[in-house]
């Protein structure tokens, strides 16, 4: 009995323990203690690249706003919107929210953001078209542009001289004839070489050669948006894209470009279409490269077949300050040194774009970004329409891709489907 | 006789030999995560495979433990996942009991509940919880991911219980209160002993479930600090690329404390059961 | 003796079983109460992320959204997957957990220490890394698995995609499934043989009882109880199954990957419309419940005391 008691008393006392453990973590339930509190939500990647322009804005920030406490929490992507749905329809609302520039529609509609008055803002005039028209509805701006990536064309430098080629292509023919010396040079010998690495469900590239071609993802007549995939001219740039993948491309066609800093690090890559920080990716042991590439890479503008560089897709992210924020004025002040030109040099220093076309200009054209830079002025951004989130998340694109690129479907059939599918959700909020 | 214990240890090598042989297969993909924590990430794809590292680094693990908040992270998954294992292990037990051998009326309700309220998905009800716990002031703390975990720990917990006190018989308990113990008693004297090592395999069902859910921990949670292991996980993931040596060494250092907890207790209890064995 | 008053002895037996279960039932009330009840109402109603922020209540649409699943063929497309893919599942965990119980009695105490420890970390690892670790291993170009099979039988596996055909796909689905789930029916079982006295085994095989025959009839009906547990949890698990599929196709699962979790999710959260979400997940449950109304019906007439 007494054994048993002990037990229980025991049992009973680290439940009471731990409750006290807990409880004892449990002082920030939402809150404010006395000071004021600024809530910025931003991904892992600016704690990945770049903590220390956090820092130095909080540190400015602390200059201005003295006695505010800002917290800087970082997100995932893959379950950031979960969790902004939940808080957003909660109490403890974040003050900041960073949102990705193809994500960013479908909360404006749902009246999730306030308005911001972009003359508050550095280089707001130059805003980048991409990162500014997914922040506009009925002609007010409810998100400030952050930064944007643009894909370029790079390569292996000494496999190029290995194969006789002295410089980049310029044009489309010269690319097919670069690639084909490639080929030719290294993919006799080793079946697994690519001469091009293109996966099948690769989207940003294939629709970069779909807009080439004059195509459209989707078109807006009135204020219906309808999907144009199948038209003759997105078509064009489809089979455009899939005779590429067919001649150069030995890999594995229903993945997309998630292996790629590993798979262009086993050294069986001569090219491929990418963002310019993953140059340095291929060549990063922490990505999965292999350091022994580092410096063998260059970029280049990648050439369309229409005759232009390929219009880059420019992914970028904003940031908004929430209806429900009780701090609108200090998260717009946080926002407005997070992204005025001296943050904007930090980004470009970190093979990103800046988020205005005035600074473009500050970009090394002879770097490694210099080609991004000069492709941006081409770039496109997916359509704002209020359903877009939706096609993104329901894979409609990438089932697609993937489908061509198998040979599962032909293009045409892939096109109607994948219209259909599009046209049921993109004008819903 | 000793043909026939000659015969046993022939048994006992032969299902010794297979044992191992399961035992490896099962590992490999163990085997392959420490594989990967311990050498650089380029060998992660590499054409043919190797299954020995050619050079092995501390680099991976040094990144892992170095990052923003790794102690802390820890800190949250024991409290959270001790906290549930505990309290589901104390309150199901006295349910599973209640359950399994008294009648009374509801009870028939109470089973058909306990098994409804395991084929709900969780992660479906992840907003209105997270509402639920705002009201409660709960967002943000342990407690409130503790209350969380129990919504499934519990219904399992009393759910194997049940199973497991249903298999033993109870003549006797009946006995035991024979000898003048009281229900409550009797159980304590006698079924909890046998039932030692269902508790064991549920308490670490229970507590493995709770040191790896991810999506709910973090809705739940905001401060960084008060972050469990899974999410510092999914944080080797960024738009720039996947750290996956980082990862895979983050992972090792995760699923360590469980294995070695149930190393500990799974001792304890071999001698509980051998005890249990003799008095029969 | 202590002398008791047999009314007040009866009133306090009567009162046990429900102060017993009075913790449980009240935490899962307060927990899942609310929440439920919201998905239930959820799913008569319309709602858009507009009225999730703002607070308003959305527009009530009675049945439209169960209509609207039940009537799409794709629908019953998913749910004869899950069917399919649940009881393969399960079939092959208990099958393969059974035989490591058993393995776990026959061998010396050390092996039984490798082997327990083997399956415990299996079950410790995170699911995230270990779809890493198996997308690793059935990687079309780099794969260890088409690297052995071409070893194995001389044909050329090197850039077999094992994902492009549904049924290749899910077999490798299947197996991660099953081997995440093996240490869970392995241990619970072998817990449960350990509870089988030796006597009753022994007994048996004085009278002439071997193997097979000895375990069908003394060994597993003793077990019997806890096998149809671990068969029916293993079940309904597997055909909620979603974080498997989900990150086996990098979270973006093809239309032919569907289940009816990965379904329920994509709708609820990634399109966002949640009502639809929460319907189909309530039918999901209305199905396992009528699925396993036999099992049901064997539970609650087993442990019928007094």
């Amino acid at each position: 009995m007494t054994r048993t008691v002990r037990g229980v008393v025991a049992t009973a006392s680290a439940v009471a323990l731990l409750a006290g453990a807990a409880a004892c973590e449990s002082g920030g339930g939402g809150s404010a203690k006395g000071s004021q509190r600024l809530t910025v939500w931003l991904t892992v990647d600016a704690q990945e690249s770049w903590p220390d322009l956090v820092e130095s804005t909080n540190t400015r920030f602390a200059q201005q706003h003295p006695g505010v406490d800002v917290a800087v929490e970082y997100q995932q992507w893959t379950t950031k919107n979960l969790k902004l749905d939940a808080a957003l329809a909660g109490r403890d609302v974040p003050d900041v929210v960073e949102m990705g520039n193809s994500e960013v529609v479908n909360y404006l509609v749902n009246d999730a953001f306030a308005a911001v008055d972009p003359a508050n803002y550095d280089h707001s005039a130059e805003w980048l078209p991409a990162l500014k028209e997914p922040c506009e509805l009925n002609g007010r701006t409810y998100c400030v542009p952050y930064y944007v990536g643009a894909r370029v064309g790079i390569y292996r430098t000494d496999l190029f001289q290995q194969a006789g080629l002295s410089k980049a292509p310029d044009t489309y023919p010269e690319l097919i004839t670069d690639l084909d010396a490639l080929k030719a040079r290294f993919g006799a010998q080793d079946h697994a070489f690519s001469a091009l690495y293109m996966p099948g469900r690769y989207w940003y590239a294939a629709l970069a050669f779909l807009k080439d071609a004059g195509g459209d993802i989707a078109v807006k007549t009135g204020d219906q948006w309808k999907s144009a995939l199948s038209t003759p001219k997105s078509v064009a740039g489809l089979k455009a894209w899939k005779d590429l993948l067919d001649a150069y491309y030995v890999g594995d066609r229903s993945k997309d470009n998630g292996d790629e800093p590993a798979v262009v690090g086993q050294g069986k890559v001569a090219m491929f279409y990418g963002n310019t920080w993953e140059a340095e990716a291929a060549a990063d042991p922490q990505s999965g490269g292999d350091p022994a590439l580092k410096g063998k890479f260059a970029t280049f503008p990648f050439p369309g077949p229409s005759g232009g560089p390929l219009p880059p897709f420019l992914g970028g992210s904003e940031l908004a300050v929430p209806t429900k924020s009780k701090n609108q004025r200090l998260a717009q002040d946080w926002i407005k040194l997070f992204t005025d030109r001296t943050s904007q040099q930090r980004l470009i220093k970190a093979n990103t774009l800046p988020n205005n076309t005035a600074q473009l200009a500050d970009v090394d054209p002879a770097g490694v970004n210099g080609s991004a830079a000069k492709a941006a002025a081409r770039g496109w951004v997916t359509p704002p329409a209020p359903g877009w989130v939706a096609v993104e998340k329901a894979n409609i694109l990438q089932e697609m891709l993937e489908d061509i690129a198998t040979g599962k479907h032909t293009i045409e059939d892939a096109t109607k489907t994948a219209d259909g599918r599009i046209d049921a959700v993109i004008n819903k909020n | 006789m000793t043909s026939r214990d000659r015969r046993r240890r022939r048994n006992r090598r032969i299902a010794d030999a297979v044992g191992l042989l399961a035992a490896a297969v099962m590992a490999f993909p163990v085997y392959w995560m420490v594989l990967t924590a311990f050498r650089p990430a380029s060998q992660i794809l590499h054409l043919p495979p190797q299954f020995w590292p050619s050079s092995v680094t501390l680099d991976n693990f040094r990144r892992a433990v170095s990052s923003d908040g790794f102690w802390s992270n820890v800190r949250s998954s024991v409290v959270i996942g001790v906290g549930t294992v505990l309290i589901s292990l104390v309150i199901g037990t006295l349910a599973a009991f209640a359950v399994a051998r008294f009648a009374f009326a509801g009870r028939r309700a109470l089973v058909l509940a306990l098994l409804c309220v395991q084929t709900i998905p969780l992660i479906a009800l992840v907003i209105p919880v997270y509402l639920l716990l705002n009201d409660l002031a709960l967002t943000d703390t342990l407690t409130g991911v503790i209350l969380t975990y129990l919504a499934f720990a519990l219904p399992f917990t009393v759910w194997m219980l049940r199973g497991f006190i249903v298999a033993i018989p109870p003549e006797l308990e009946e006995a035991a209160m024979v000898d003048g113990c009281g229900r409550l008693g009797a159980f304590r004297r006698v079924t909890l002993p046998l039932l030692a090592p269902g508790l064991v395999a549920t308490s670490i069902f229970a507590l493995v479930q709770a040191w790896n859910e991810y999506v709910l921990a973090y809705v739940l949670l905001s401060s960084n600090s008060k972050r469990t292991l899974p999410i510092w996980l999914v944080s080797f993931q960024t738009s720039f690329g996947t750290d996956y040596g980082g990862l895979m060494a983050g992972a090792t250092l995760t699923a360590l404390p469980v294995v070695v907890a149930f190393l500990l207790v799974q001792r304890r209890i071999a001698a509980g059961l051998a005890t249990g064995a003799i008095r029969g | 003796m202590p002398a008791r008053r047999p009314g007040g002895a009866r009133r306090a037996r009567r009162a046990t079983p429900y102060l017993l279960i009075a913790p449980m039932v009240g935490t899962l009330l307060l927990v899942l109460g609310y929440p439920l009840v919201d998905m239930v109402l959820l799913s008569f109603k319309d709602m858009t992320r507009k009225q999730l922020f703002a607070g308003t209540a959305p527009p009530w649409v009675g049945l439209d959204q169960y209509r609207t699943v039940l009537s799409d063929g794709f629908f019953w497309e998913v749910v004869a997957r899950t069917v399919a893919f649940a009881v393969v599942c399960a079939g092959l965990t208990m099958l393969c957990g059974l035989a490591f119980a058993l393995l776990l009695r026959a061998v010396s105490a050390w092996v039984r220490v490798v082997l327990v420890g083997v399956l415990v970390a299996v079950w410790a690892m995170p699911f995230m890394v270990a779809a890493s670790v198996f997308r690793w291993l059935s990687d079309a170009d780099y794969g260890v698995v088409n690297w052995l099979l071409g070893r194995v039988t001389g044909a050329d596996f090197r850039g077999h995609n094992w994902f492009s055909d549904p049924w290749q796909g899910f077999a490798v689905i299947v197996a991660v499934v099953v081997w995440g789930a093996i240490p869970f029916a392995a241990i619970t079982l072998h817990a449960a043989l350990t509870q089988v006295p030796a006597e009753l085994e022994e007994a048996a095989r004085v009278d002439g009882a071997r193997g097979v025959a000895l375990f069908r009839h003394v060994t597993f009906p003793m077990i019997r109880p806890l096998f149809t547990v671990v068969a029916a949890l293993s079940a309904i698990w597997d055909f909620g199954a979603f974080s498997q599929i989900w990150l086996m196709r990098g979270g973006q699962p093809e239309r032919d990957y569907y289940l009816l979790g990965v379904y329920s999710f994509i709708e609820s959260f990634a399109v966002n419309r949640y009502s639809v979400g929460a319907a189909i997940a309530l039918v999901t449950v209305v199905l396992l419940l009528g699925g396993s109304a036999v099992y049901l019906r064997q539970v609650l007439r087993t442990g019928e005391v007094e």
